[in-house]
């Protein structure tokens, strides 16, 4: 018997703004067996998050609809373990007698169904690590003694093991994202749920965090046979762990079938902005083929690699990362940093920026990216070394104060950039504040707005954007200003595959009009398609400042880095081992036209 | 508890607490909540009788007895004590110390030279002797002058309380010029004096000394107080699971607010709204922009941890297991409570003072 039945389900959440929403999910269908692992795939909006909501009865429990107009927001059943869920029903009313549409299902799904959210702040609700993970227990009233033996165990399932001594005294602030995750899964896993549905819980994490979130799923679905339903934009993850995948896009299921079945609608992927790896993008543009489908990993693509003659390339790809004649915009000298509590953050960077250069600023989290650009940006003031924008000593009071008008930082999260209540106040707020005549700021809104696309949306809200329309608002804003230098922390961070694209091209621009582009960025395949030259950063200091092929081509550089290589930098390392004058190509342009 | 467990643990030095942390082992991390609170309602009472003003019959304190300096300064050494050994006196030091002095130092001007309804007969103070002194009082400006200007590398910052520590060394010995404190005197300007009631000093130095109990023992309370020991607290005196959790729930969400508001204030300072000087009022409106991304990210983070909640079980939930919520009261805990109800009984019910055992 499957443990989920979906049939024809639709789903409109109820509006409290007098617009009538749009059915978020349209007449989806599917089944998901027991010990399964599903993968759900889809662009950002396409109602995936909906999805597991549904799955968890927190639709219709928790997002209710409004009394009488049940029909108008909810159809089809949802069922669990055989029995009714969610479904629309006639039911008789006590009052009246008449029958009414009402909605019936299962009051409550927790424990046999856990539920992982994408942010991990939102998610730790006890202030010590402790009583995080016995939280459910305590609800469902377990002894002691079980509480604490089960607690145990799944910190130690999920790689939190050594802190269960001082699990008491850990607070919420001291663990990375990553870790929340993992306590988040363990905090479920200690309830032994039958059925486990993780909503992106990888995309606020660094690649270190990503490892250690799959690496816990994995655990317990050998130790427990737990049934996984797991949202993920990273093919890889999905194609290594997933029996089943079920593509959505707009609410409606476009692909459902095995990762070979769906992985290989290549054609389908590129109309509907989904992301599929490297290897199978390079695969089907330049035909090749194992096993009657496109390759999906390195071991496939070299098997499936039939000698065919590279253009030669090795030329044209060994350039020059920058002229080096423009001139030397950023300039940073023995930079140190600690933070208030005592940690070192930076020690002893150094490196310099030239005017117009696109650069990759990369490392794991902890490593000094945020805390240096943060210096180059003014927002940090009390650091030992010497740092210089555009020849301007950042140690001076006065050049801090007057940084923002040379250097524009692009935060990671937009929620925490938008100010006002218009599209166009937000993005004439710096300029106001940089005194900028009224005309003036009139004119550089809308021209930074039609830059990034946003120029119909001018008098809307920017509550209500979308998150794609929200990041390129936040690039407006800065954009707005003229910056001759632009910071960008995660540009890509918990976007879709088009979205990614939107906003490199965009920076790839800006770039290209002499805008010199610092990019903070866990996202390798990002770097190697739109960066010339890395700076590495490894426990404050600099590890590598050079080109970006350099460094992809170099395993020792990168395990010392604890860097994974973008999958097309990854088939060439395996590639060379073997043909050794072979050019290093690292992302999947490169690839394609060398196999045309 | 295994061996390993045992090393783990003391190889945790700090545990977060309300604000910033505080060493862990400590006696102060010992105590209970209840004890803690017992402690700061206890030192505010009696620094409030302490600091209170002398009933005079002629020139002789009756009733009272005055203002208690030697308790108060007793009370504010056991609180730096034990701010000290909690380890947060460096965090207080840099972050709240200049915040924390202007209301003492008020205090003490104003009770000093603004309130002549004060008791005792009038009596000479100088403001300036007639001579610079050099002695210990110049080895406190220099002294406290060096320290200030290492850590703040302002002379400005420095210079203030220098200044003011140096002026009251010369004030505490107009009365005293033995060759002990002044080893030279160099004649500067005429000497200044002004006629103030006689019990003046004395309550003026209360006053402050007092507040500075009520400010810093605040400080204690929320340096080497953790959250969840509230929570914890809560249980024991009865309040059911779900109303303790919610109770914590907003500590959490408090602690989730700091992180975004700071966020979000960079983020305001990367659109250069401190690149040209505000007035008052633009500066209100930056802060009430704030407002806007603060609401919104906490509309967002409450409807998740709503979902969370509901996708742990919390709405289906009957018995509730306390686990560990609890700490017990220990000796420790019985100890303070009883030196602390002597004392009040002392000071307040039977109206004697610390200041009578040492000065008759």
């Amino acid at each position: 018997m499957p443990v989920f039945e979906v049939k024809d389900f639709w789903w409109k959440y109820r509006s409290f703004v007098g617009v009538e929403n749009p059915y978020t999910l349209k007449g989806l269908s599917f089944t998901v067996e027991k010990g399964e692992f599903l993968g759900i795939i889809g662009p950002s909006g396409s109602g995936k998050t909906t999805l597991c909501y549904a799955l968890t009865g927190i639709i219709p429990k928790v997002f209710t609809v409004p009394y009488g107009q049940e029909k108008e927001h909810i159809k089809g059943e949802i069922k669990l373990f055989g029995q009714t869920l969610t479904k629309l029903d006639k039911v008789k009313d006590e009052k009246t007698g008449n029958m009414v549409d009402k909605v019936v299902g299962m009051k409550q799904t927790a424990p046999r169904v856990g539920l992982l959210l994408q942010d991990p702040e939102n998610q730790f609700l006890r202030m010590d690590l402790l009583h995080e993970i016995s939280f459910g227990m305590e609800l469902l009233g377990l002894s002691e003694g079980e509480i604490e033996s089960r607690a145990k165990e799944a910190l130690e399932l999920v790689g939190l093991g050594p802190l269960w001594p001082i699990a008491d005294l850990v607070h919420p602030s001291e663990l990375s994202g990553g870790q929340k995750q993992r306590a988040a899964i363990a905090s479920f896993i200690a309830l032994r749920p039958e059925i486990l549905i993780l909503d992106e819980p990888t995309s606020n994490l660094d690649p270190e965090g990503k490892l250690g979130i799959i690496q816990a799923i994995d655990n317990i679905k050998k130790e427990y046979d737990i049934t996984i339903i797991l949202v993920e934009h990273n093919p890889e993850v999905i194609q290594k762990y997933a029996d089943k995948v079920l593509a959505i896009n707009d609410g409606q299921a476009i692909a459902y079938g095995t990762t070979e079945q769906v992985y290989s609608q290549c054609k389908l992927f590129d109309e509907n902005g989904l992301y599929s790896s490297d290897i199978a993008r390079i695969g089907w543009k330049a035909g090749l083929s194992y096993n009657g489908r496109v390759p999906f990993t390195v071991d496939e693509m070299l098997k499936s690699f039939d000698g065919r003659k590279q253009k030669s390339l090795a030329s044209n790809l060994e350039d020059d990362p920058i002229d080096q004649s423009s001139q030397e915009i950023i300039s940073v000298k023995d930079l140190n940093f600690s933070y208030e509590d005592g940690t070192q953050a930076l020690r002893g960077v150094t490196f310099s920026i030239r005017q117009g250069e696109c650069v990759g600023l990369i490392g794991q989290n902890g490593a000094g990216k945020s805390t240096v650009s943060k210096i180059i940006s003014g927002l940090y003031k009390k650091f030992q070394g010497e740092a210089k924008v555009n020849g301007m000593d950042l140690r001076d009071p006065k050049v801090v104060q007057k940084i923002p008008c040379y250097v524009g930082y692009v935060f990671q999260n937009p929620d925490n950039q938008i100010f006002m209540r218009k599209v166009y106040d937000e993005v004439a707020y710096g300029l106001k504040n940089l005194k900028t005549p009224q005309q003036e700021v009139d004119q550089r809104v809308k021209e930074a707005l039609k830059s990034v696309g946003l120029l119909s949306k001018i008098d809307e809200d920017p509550m209500f954007l979308g998150k794609g329309e929200k990041r390129r608002l936040t690039v407006a804003s800065i954009l707005a200003m003229n910056p001759k230098i632009m910071i960008v922390d995660e540009p890509t961070t918990g976007q879709d595959f088009r979205m990614s694209e939107d906003i490199m091209n965009l920076l790839e621009e800006l770039n290209k009009a002499a805008t010199t582009i610092l990019a903070i960025t866990h996202d390798m395949t990002l770097v190697s398609e739109h960066t010339k030259r890395v700076i590495v950063m490894h426990n404050g200091t600099v590890l590598y400042d050079g080109s970006t092929r350099g460094f992809f081509s170099n395993e020792e550089l990168l395990d010392k880095a604890d860097i994974i290589p973008p999958m097309a930098a990854r088939f060439s390392l395996e590639y060379k081992k073997k043909n050794p004058s072979s050019p290093n190509l690292i992302n999947v342009k490169e690839w394609v036209t060398a196999l045309k | 508890m295994a061996r390993d467990d045992v090393e783990a643990r003391t190889s945790k030095k700090y545990v977060r607490t309300f604000i910033f942390s505080m060493k862990t082992g400590t006696p102060i991390e010992k105590l209970h909540v209840i004890t803690k609170f017992f402690m700061i309602a206890a030192m505010s009472v009696l620094a409030l009788y302490m600091f209170d003003i002398p009933v005079l019959k002629g020139d002789i304190p009756i009733v009272k007895g005055g203002p208690d300096i030697i308790g108060l300064i007793f009370l504010l050494t056991i609180v730096f004590v034990l701010l000290i050994i909690s380890g947060t006196t460096k965090y207080l030091a840099n972050s709240y110390l200049l915040l924390a002095l202007p209301v003492p130092i008020s205090e003490f001007i104003w009770w000093l030279f603004l309130n002549g309804g004060l008791p005792g007969a009038k009596e000479a103070f100088y403001l300036w002797p007639g001579f610079f002194p050099i002695g210990i009082s110049t080895v406190v400006l220099v002294g406290i002058f060096g320290v200030v200007y290492y850590r703040t590398k302002s002379v400005v910052i420095a210079v203030i309380p220098a200044v003011l520590l140096w002026w009251l060394t010369i004030m505490a010995g107009a009365f005293d010029f033995s060759p002990l404190a002044t080893w030279f005197k160099l004649s500067i300007g005429a000497t200044y004096s002004f006629m103030l009631p006689s019990w003046s000093p004395y309550v003026a130095l209360s006053k402050a000394l007092g507040f500075a109990v009520l400010i810093y023992t605040s400080f204690l309370f929320l340096l080497t107080t953790r959250d969840t020991e509230i929570a914890g607290a809560m249980r024991q005196l009865g309040l059911s699971f779900k109303k303790a959790f919610f109770i914590a729930l907003i500590f959490r969400s408090l602690n989730t607010l700091l992180i975004d508001y700071e966020n979000i204030r960079i983020a305001q300072t990367a659109r250069a709204a401190g690149v040209n000087r505000k007035n008052v009022f633009s500066k209100i409106i930056d802060l009430a922009y704030v407002s806007i991304p603060l609401v919104a990210t906490m509309i967002r983070r409450s409807t998740e941890m709503g979902v969370a909640l509901y996708a742990r079980g919390f709405e289906a939930s009957k018995k509730v297991t306390s686990f560990k919520e609890t700490k017990g009261i220990t000796y420790m805990d019985v100890t303070v409570i009883a030196i602390l109800s002597i004392f009040l009984i002392y000071e307040v019910i039977l109206g004697h003072t610390i200041n009578h055992l040492f000065i008759r």
